[in-house]
């Protein structure tokens, strides 16, 4: 009997296995009322145009960027860098023995460059006779502070910006000799000292420059070095002393002279938009002047129309083409870009991030341009899914830039709405219905 | 030794049952897994209790002597004094499923029933059971449909289970010695769940159902003995609504975006029919041999319910079982085995493109005595049967069924002189 029993608990035990293999089970598919239909809609109206930001911001930047170049397209893009500097050591003595030798502003290319490098650029270095400083810490593209026209420093170089090299500048020696003096015979003791007579220096290109190029600020990176000599037993020793960049006083003044373009009337960030239908079928970025890509989507709402309410947004995917022959190996563009939204009145509301709390990007699908099949494809589906919800229109709008907007010269051409079929903006939706409307 | 022994079959009943009710809910999911499930509250219980199973699965006119007969309330009224009657079984299914197209097998076990009855005077008894009522459980994985607006698809899968449960409670009486009635409410209750998965792209769309189901059903019957060797037996079941209810979330899985949503709707009542029974019961060869034959029919057509998939209509059910014991007081254990076969014919109560569901069994089993002493049986049947065809659009089902029960007759009020 105890046999039948344990028998009978092992069936019991058996029986609660199961059969997880079926991959494929689809006997009693007609017999199921599936009504879920899940449909691509895209058929909704897309308006694409370019607007320009009155000011961004362009202090808190890990770049010193300094350059001009002439665009056939956006006219003359300048660059030119305000910094404060102090001494890397905090120590403001120098011995009484030392002696003066040379004084030399050396920046360190951070790789970064826009345009022809080919053709010699020439900087100069004035000295900065404002205070950098502002109300609320924050310094725009727009800023400037007054600045000594006589050059301290002025050069005409090879750019070479990929190797690794830094610039060596050569500063006035009356101006070395006078920091000297000031160090050595203690009229310079502090850093209040220090910055009432050094507020700070100015690098700016030369109209005829040829590209744009990026330095690093950091301390080890960037700086002006005072070299001198201090007497030993054999010879003389050359000793440095180092002054670096105050992060928190350095920010890139850029702007263009827009005469003349497409975008000689953009002026007022709130109400200037130029519709991609009225400029060639194109919408424009441009990095550090704060020209930006707006996109709206008018009728979101359509899609309930066309779908009816009890349905789910799966995913929403717009896709845009960067304009063939606008990018070259000179003008460069990135394989991704934020995205963001914008109010009614085109101001930045958010960033766009994901769930993940990444930030979420329009991304280069494929990066072989081969075929020129270039292509941005951006997700939108959290500001579909926003204006979906809206219950009364926000006219929200998307703009998309690069990371480096606030720090470069990087400038993206779009094809709009109204391009050829293969080049024009889409926004495509996948959208699920559960349940028919009655 | 014997209070050893009895101790350890009363501990083991309690530890099988205590699995059996576990085992209920774990594996609610599976309760069924017949496509045919997906219509209606899904597919109706025939698992019955005890020795019905190998019998032909009706058996209004049995009674309620060894056995409990969930069938007819009026068999309670003639028990065994003294006598408690507890039965628990469990249920393991396979099947193959064919269309047109595929042939599948699917298999599923579980829990088909808890009852006990005992007598509460000498002319009355009492039972309380609880039963599967309607079994739900289909898989449907890799439906391929259309993205519109595209030459995409996306793919489905479906997941159903639950079911209903039945918990009765019954009283039979004995008016005369050979004439009884009895009755028995039932409280039909539970949750039918279906999980639908689109796999669109490479994000989900989920929703997720939960039907539940609640209603009250009486039962009356009589039961008349013609004479030592023949009674007759009659049951009505009451017609019935199930009032429904949904708790519907609707969720994305993947997307960039995440819905969720929360629907409470009221489903439509479910309306369960009238319900007539009518049967035989007959000895033979001094009580070695015995004989059921049943038939009850179903009155759908008033219902007058439909389903997207067909049209409910009245449904009839015959049964026949033939039992053999060689000799009850046997000294050998093999004259104490009951050896049983039945029949169950079963038209369905569902048309489907014109065509009835049809459903026919055959079972064979044993009783097999758990001790010399008291009438407590381990009842195994084994059926085979075949639901719908493969021809008009129709599934059909080839199952193999095992039930096994075990029934207890506990003399609980007994006093033994020697122990």
């Amino acid at each position: 009997m105890k046999y039948l029993y344990s028998c009978l608990c092992l069936l019991l035990l058996a029986s609660c296995s199961n059969d997880p293999e079926n991959l494929s089970l689809t006997v009693g598919e007609e017999f199921n009322d599936l009504t879920t239909r899940v449909l691509m809609i895209d058929t909704l109206q897309i308006k694409a145009s370019t607007f320009k930001f009155d000011s961004i911001i362009t202090s808190n930047t890990t770049r010193i960027l300094v350059g001009s170049y002439t665009d056939a397209v956006f006219g003359k893009t300048t660059s030119d860098s305000y910094l404060e500097l102090v001494p890397t050591d905090g120590n403001f003595d120098l011995r009484d023995d030392a002696v003066y030798d040379s004084i030399a502003l050396i920046m360190r290319y951070d790789r970064y460059f826009y345009n022809d490098t080919i053709p010699q650029q020439r900087f100069t270095v004035h000295e900065v006779t404002d205070n950098i400083r502002s109300d609320n810490d924050a310094f725009y593209n727009t800023t400037t502070f007054e600045t000594n026209p006589i050059p301290i420093g002025d050069v005409t170089f090879e750019a070479r910006p990929t190797k690794g090299d830094s610039l060596h500048i050569s500063l006035d020696h009356a101006y070395g000799q006078l920091l000297f003096d000031r160090l050595e015979d203690n009229t310079i003791n502090d850093i209040d000292d220090f910055l009432n007579r050094y507020k700070g220096i100015h690098i700016r290109p030369d109209t005829q420059n040829t590209a744009v190029l990026g330095f690093s600020p950091s301390f080890e990176n960037t700086f002006i070095r005072l070299y001198y000599t201090v007497p030993d037993e054999i010879e003389d020793q050359e000793l440095q002393k180092d002054f670096s960049v105050n992060n928190s006083k350095l920010f890139n003044h850029i702007e263009s002279d827009r005469a003349g373009t497409i975008f000689q009337g953009l002026n007022d960030q709130e109400n200037d938009a130029i519709s991609s239908l009225d400029t060639n079928n194109k919408s424009y970025i441009q990095s550090g002047t704060g020209i930006a890509l707006k996109i709206e989507v008018p009728h979101v709402k359509n899609l309930f129309d066309v779908a009816g309410e009890n349905g789910v947004l799966m995913s929403a995917k717009l896709r845009f083409k960067p304009t063939l022959n606008s990018y070259t190996q000179n003008l460069t563009i990135r394989d991704s870009l934020l995205m963001f939204i914008l109010d009614r009145n085109t101001e930045v509301e958010s960033q766009v991030f994901a769930l993940s709390g990444e930030p979420v990007y329009a991304t280069m699908e494929d990066q072989n341009d081969e075929f020129n099949t270039l292509t941005y494809n951006a997700p939108i589906d959290f500001f579909v899914q926003t204006k979906l919800q809206e219950r009364f229109e926000q006219n929200t709008s998307l703009s998309f830039y690069p990371l480096t907007f606030n720090s470069s010269v990087d400038r993206f051409i779009i094809d709009g709405e109204g391009s050829s079929n293969s080049r024009k903006i889409t926004l495509e939706i996948t959208y699920a219905v559960y349940e028919e409307e009655e | 030794m014997q209070y050893m022994k009895r101790k350890s079959s009363v501990l083991c009943a309690l530890v099988l049952s205590t699995v059996g009710l576990y085992k209920m809910h774990a594996q609610s999911g599976s309760l069924s897994s017949s496509p045919y499930s997906l219509y209606g509250l899904g597919v109706p219980n025939d698992t019955g209790v005890g020795i019905i199973n190998s019998l032909g699965k009706l058996g209004f006119a049995m009674p309620s002597l060894t056995n409990i007969n969930d069938k007819n309330p009026a068999s309670l009224g003639r028990m065994t004094q003294k006598s408690f009657l507890f039965d628990v079984g469990i249920k393991a299914q396979r099947e193959t499923i064919v269309n047109s197209i595929v042939e599948e097998s699917r298999f599923n076990a579980n829990f088909s029933n808890i009852s006990l009855a005992f007598p509460i005077s000498e002319k009355s008894g009492v039972g309380i059971s609880l039963i599967p009522f309607t079994n739900v459980g289909y898989i449907l994985i890799g439906l391929e449909n259309n993205i519109e607006g595209t030459t995409d698809t996306f793919f489905t899968n479906v997941n159903g289970s639950g079911g209903l449960n039945d918990f009765k409670l019954s009283y039979g009486y004995s008016v005369t010695d050979n004439f009884r009635v009895g009755a028995s409410g039932s409280v039909l209750f539970g949750a039918i769940d279906e999980t639908e998965t689109n796999l669109i792209e490479d994000t989900a769309l989920v929703i997720t159902e939960e039907n539940y189901y609640s209603g009250f059903r009486f039962d009356v019957g009589l039961q008349y003995d013609w004479s030592e060797r023949l009674s007759f037996g009659l049951n009505m079941k009451s017609p019935a609504f199930l009032n429904g209810s949904q708790a519907r979330t609707i969720e994305t899985i993947g997307t960039a975006t995440i819905t969720s949503r929360e629907e409470d709707n009221t489903l439509e009542d479910f309306e369960l029919p009238l319900e007539l029974g009518f049967g035989l019961f007959s000895n033979f060869l001094d009580n070695k041999l015995q004989l059921n034959a049943d038939y009850q029919h179903s009155f759908w057509n008033a219902t007058d319910q439909r389903d997207y998939l067909g049209e409910y209509v009245d449904q009839h059910i015959f049964g026949l079982g033939l039992s053999y014991r060689k000799n009850t007081r046997g000294i050998k254990y093999w004259d104490r085995i009951f050896y049983r076969a039945g029949f169950n014919y079963d038209s369905g109560n569902l048309k489907v493109n014109d065509y009835r569901v049809e459903n026919y069994t055959f079972s064979a089993g044993v009783g097999l005595p758990i001790s010399a002493r008291t009438n407590s049986m381990l009842n195994i049947s084994y059926s085979y049967g075949q639901k719908g065809r493969v021809s008009n659009g129709l599934i059909q089902e080839n199952f193999h069924l095992l039930t096994i029960n075990f029934s207890f007759d506990g003399k609980w009020f007994i006093k033994r002189r020697y122990d």
